[in-house]
């Protein structure tokens, strides 16, 4: 349905508020009072909230008026649940994000200016790539998000782990765009359109020939398996999350990684697919000028799963063997894909929903004991059980959370994604990926082990508290509740996710007719 | 009482976060807390004894509530013949080992969190009767093991607790696998939805899709063996066992023995043979003889151990042998053996690790061979291990010998001409667990003191009335269902009658 200009706004309120908070942060830090110290966080933290709220209110909007989608800018640009959801994803990210980064002290010793300006900026890019239907704004959207996130990763200026991994980074980033780019030239080349339905309608029509997908699939897969770190285009992710600030890396593993699989979802299954009956998108959808991308990506899958899973095996710093269990989470989330049904796809929304609460608190976690006087290895955590209970308990959550054990919301999650390949007569792939967590236990377990089964004090007297003080504290809070409370009643949250794919899915094809 | 089973679960659990929000150095209040949270259940279990209905196969004290609507999850609990008599175990054998761990020198508050919390998990295991709801208490339990293992336990507990860990939870995924394709392929006829509920799911006529096929059947039931028999532990998947015991405080080893191995048993009375009950006829074979050399395995090992709770832990791996036996002649006299060697094993092997605790927290070692003498220093203790060591040698007039002979008689009677030559093979598990157990006796408390190892031991002191207040109800039992044993009979016959009709109906 198409609106007018002043409509088209209306439904834009979040990225609104957002830019405009963006510019007053700038404002304030170039011209406001000089002893501003924490007051550009606060801003930020509030226009994110703002933001936050803005994305709930048209979620319901959205709801009440029956409309399950609506077309911006020319189709360029779709309001719908799923593109709701991703905001929203992002938009608590981004929350928490800005409110870790208030008390570490060496992003306020960089300029905090210069960080909430470059978080708010990665975060409207996230925002655009849940909601482009066009090749073009889907390239503009992903740099938006990809070059404040170069300067993230290096902004510990003098710090050489920190600009190693600003370097790695773009490096690889710039190669897997420039594919990607390559990629989009040879669609728009095969549809003579940018549209995705216009793509859609192309591919439909059967003119391509293999060949021509196969080639553009695999440099579409490079850029796109570079934001969520799929292998084999892997290998940035442990430099990069180990030297980049902890907020940055936990910024990285989250909302950057949830817009990659929500551009990934939107092209593949707009351009690629489509649904079995016409009209219901959230059931089965059939693979269009099948060159096995499915099992491609189902190798995938696999591939990154295990090489997450077997590589953290040996890290003794915390922060890399999170960096290897996101590379195993992508693995366990492009299961959800590989299925081709709106059952998998609302098991990836579900998962994604409950991943970022634990993966943010693990990071979290990490950033509480740093501030507060420990270090980053396993070995720094021995004892922390003791030390600091409450956040050692956290942590212990969050980890086992991440190996998918009950009753915690990773499980539920990783529950949604076999089940929906199961389901889908993939048996073999969900054996695969239920063995690979089960392993994944191991490397999870070490860092528990290290903080309740070493530096056990032998007298009350030896401990020596680690506190981590009210703010990390309750931050902490806010991410454990989550994970619990979705791992014992997950129904809102499932209720969200399959209304989310349900009632729109990404864009299908339609008859031409209907383009005016 | 509507909510029976309800609370005996979750009033552990109450406790559990009770004793959390407490004040540091509270240390005899939170033993307070703990004995009562786990009295509670103990003193439920007496309505349930009472209200339980000995006539019915059917579920009793049913509770039933949506869960999760949209993935028709309920929250589904009751007993029948199978499960009453294990919650009835879990009950006692807590509640004791509350007591056994009342010494327990650091972290008190965490401890007794933690095994609240793993009572919970233990009896929602057996009152489950939705296989999700089954599955995610399997696997709570998991958790406080890996920590009480982990940190209170032996020299070697890091990489006991993770062995466990790992070894149970690769059998578990597997099992979730097999959760999924049922759910997928089972149509409640009732509702039309999919469904976890356990009596709809061994429903064969609600069966469609890959279910049909015979392939897939045989890798769901061996999926579900195997995920059942880690825990068992059943040869060759047995190795953790010795590892976990051996490390883990002795009232942890208690519940290991007593409760834990039990779940693999009653797992594949339960889930396995019911939903697949042609494949139970197909691997019955299979399982007799996996429990012959569990029997005989088992104990060629105990009799190999210097170390008394390895010797210990290594007589479960051969008692849980019998049930494994009895379970694959798939006659009533054998499953009934089977529950009633479950229910034997769970008492005595509790009063052996309680024994080998005592002795343990006197002279810091458990080396047979460094002992000697010791009837003359201790004899009410040795009494008591006298007891227990008969109890398990399987001396007519104690529980353990029922259970057996059970298992034999049941054996024999199977239509399965296997059987018969497995049983006379399986005696030979009588013979080796007379003798490892008068071997240790002999060598541990009779004879001549130790004259190398004398002087760590001047201070042994007797038993004290703590320990002996775990022992008496437990050895009182024994006692009892080794001279009569109709009681405990009753519960279980009806229940076991109609699993065994049940599966007889679906020849392989």
């Amino acid at each position: 349905m198409q609106l007018g200009v002043v409509e088209n706004l209306s439904y834009l309120t979040p990225e609104i508020i957002l830019t405009v908070t963006l510019g007053a942060v700038i404002v304030l830090d170039l011209g406001g009072p000089k002893d501003k110290k924490g007051l550009v966080a606060r801003l930020a933290a509030t226009g994110l909230g703002a933001t936050l709220l803005m994305v709930i209110l048209t979620y319901f909007e959205l709801e009440s008026k029956q409309r399950s989608r609506v077309f911006l800018f020319a189709d360029s640009f779709v309001v719908d649940p799923f593109s709701m959801y991703f905001k929203l994803v992002a938009g608590v990210c981004a929350f928490m994000i800005a409110m870790f980064a208030a008390k570490v002290r060496r992003i306020e010793a960089h300029g905090e200016g210069e960080f909430y300006p470059l978080l708010l900026v990665t975060t409207l890019g996230i925002f655009l790539m849940a909601g482009v239907t066009d090749l073009v704004g889907m390239v503009v959207a992903i740099e938006t998000l990809s070059i404040p996130s170069y300067i993230l990763a290096g902004f510990y200026k003098r710090d050489r782990g920190s600009s190693e991994a600003s370097l790695k980074y773009v490096l690889y980033g710039a190669t897997a765009s420039g594919s990607m780019l390559f990629g989009l030239s040879f669609l728009y080349g095969l549809a003579g359109t940018t549209s995705f339905q216009g793509i859609a309608t192309a591919m439909g029509s059967g003119r391509a020939d293999i060949l021509s997908i196969s080639l553009m699939l695999g440099l579409v897969l490079i850029g796109v398996g570079f934001k969520i770190s799929a292998a084999p285009f892997h290998m940035w992710t442990p430099d990069v999350y180990e030297g980049s600030p902890t907020v940055v890396t936990a910024f990285l593993s989250t909302a950057s990684k949830a817009g990659g699989f929500a551009i990934l979802i939107r092209l593949f299954y707009s351009i690629l697919a489509r649904p079995e009956v016409a009209g219901q998108p959230a059931g089965q959808w059939i693979p269009i000028g099948d060159p096995g991308w499915t099992s491609m990506v189902a190798v995938i899958a696999v591939v990154t799963m295990t090489i997450g899973n077997l590589a953290a095996y040996k890290q003794t710093n915390v922060k890399r063997l999170l960096a290897y269990s996101s590379i195993a989470h992508a693995g366990y989330l492009l299961l959800g894909f590989v299925v081709m049904h709106g059952s998998g796809l609302m098991a990836m929304l579900f998962y994604i929903g409950t991943y970022v609460f634990m993966n943010l608190g693990a990071f979290l976690c990490v950033i509480a004991v740093s501030e507060n006087g420990g270090g980053e290895e396993i070995s720094d955590y021995r004892g922390l059980g003791w030390r600091s209970p409450f956040l050692a308990m956290c942590m212990a959550a969050f980890l086992f959370s991440l190996t998918g054990l009950p009753p915690l919301a990773g499980f539920v999650g990783k529950v949604y994604l076999f089940a929906a390949l199961v389901e889908h007569g993939w048996v073999w792939l969900a054996v695969v990926a239920a063995l690979n967590s089960a392993v994944s236990l191991y490397y999870y377990v070490r860092v528990v082990k290290a903080m309740y089964l070493e530096g056990i004090p032998r007298r009350e007297g030896d401990v020596v508290p680690l506190r981590i003080g009210s703010h990390f504290g309750i931050m902490l809070f806010l991410c454990l509740l989550p994970t619990v409370i979705f791992g014992i009643y997950w129904e809102p949250l499932a209720k969200l996710a399959t209304w989310s794919v349900g009632a729109s899915a990404p864009v299908e094809a339609r008859p031409a007719a209907a383009h005016k | 009482m509507n909510h029976l089973l309800s609370l005996m679960t979750f009033v552990p659990l109450l406790g559990a976060l009770i004793i959390l929000c407490l004040p540091k150095g509270k240390d005899e209040l939170v033993k307070c807390i703990a004995a009562c949270a786990a009295g509670v259940p103990l003193f439920l279990s007496f309505f349930l004894w009472k209200g339980f209905d000995r006539t019915t196969a059917s579920l009793q004290f049913v509770e039933k509530a949506d869960w999760i609507p949209m993935f028709n999850i309920q929250y589904s609990m009751g007993v029948d013949g199978i499960s009453v008599i294990m919650v009835l175990l879990t009950a006692l054998i807590s509640f004791i080992c509350i007591f056994a761990s009342w010494e327990i020198g650091k972290g008190v508050k965490g401890y007794f969190a933690l095994f609240l919390l793993l009572e919970t998990g233990m009896m929602g295991v057996f009152c489950a009767m939705d296989f999700f709801l089954f599955y995610v208490f399997w696997e709570v339990m998991l958790l406080p093991m890996y920590f009480l293992i982990g940190i209170w336990g032996g020299p070697r507990k890091e990489y006991a607790a993770i062995k466990f860990f790992m070894y149970t939870l690769v059998g578990s995924v597997l099992m979730l696998v097999v959760m999924l394709v049922f759910y997928f392929n089972v149509t409640d006829p009732a509702t039309g939805k999919h469904t976890f509920d356990l009596l709809v799911l061994r429903n064969q006529d609600a069966r469609s899709g890959s279910l049909m096929l015979e392939g897939v059947r045989d890798l769901c039931f061996l999926a579900l063996f195997v995920g059942f028999a880690i825990k068992v532990p059943v040869f060759p998947f047995h190795t953790w066992l010795p590892d976990a015991h051996v490390e883990a405080p002795t009232a942890i080893s208690v519940i290991l023995a007593g409760i834990l191995l039990k779940m693999g048993t009653y797992g594949l009375f339960r889930i396995a043979f019911p939903l697949l009950p042609d494949m139970a006829n197909k691997y019955a074979t299979f399982i007799g003889v996996l429990g012959v050399i569990n029997i005989v395995y088992g104990a060629l090992c105990a009799m190999a151990q210097d170390d008394l709770k390895k010797m210990v832990a290594y007589s479960s791996v051969s008692h849980m042998g019998y049930c494994l036996l009895g379970m694959g002649a798939m006659t009533t006299a054998g499953f009934n053996g089977a529950m009633m060697q479950m229910f034997g094993h769970g008492l005595v092997t509790s009063m052996l690790f309680l024994c080998v605790g005592v002795i343990y927290e006197r002279v810091h070692h458990r080396w047979i061979s460094r002992f000697g003498g010791l009837a003359t220093m201790v004899p009410v203790y040795t009494g008591f291990v006298t007891f227990a060591f008969f109890a398990s040698l399987g001396l007519p007039g104690l529980v353990g010998f029922i259970g057996e002979a059970m298992c034999f008689i049941g054996g024999w009677q199977s239509v399965n001409p296997v059987f018969q030559k497995l049983t006379i093979f399986a005696t030979l598990g009588i013979l080796l667990g007379a003798a490892f157990h008068l071997w240790a006796l002999q060598r541990m408390f009779l004879g001549e003191k130790n004259k190398i190892y004398t002087e760590q031991y001047h201070h042994v002191t007797e038993i004290n009335g703590r320990e002996i207040f775990c022992l008496i109800p437990l050895a009182i039992l024994v006692l009892a269902a080794g001279c009569y044993p109709q009681p405990v009979f009753d519960l279980m016959n009806v229940s076991m009658s109609e699993l065994q009709s049940f599966i007889a109906h679906y020849p392989k």
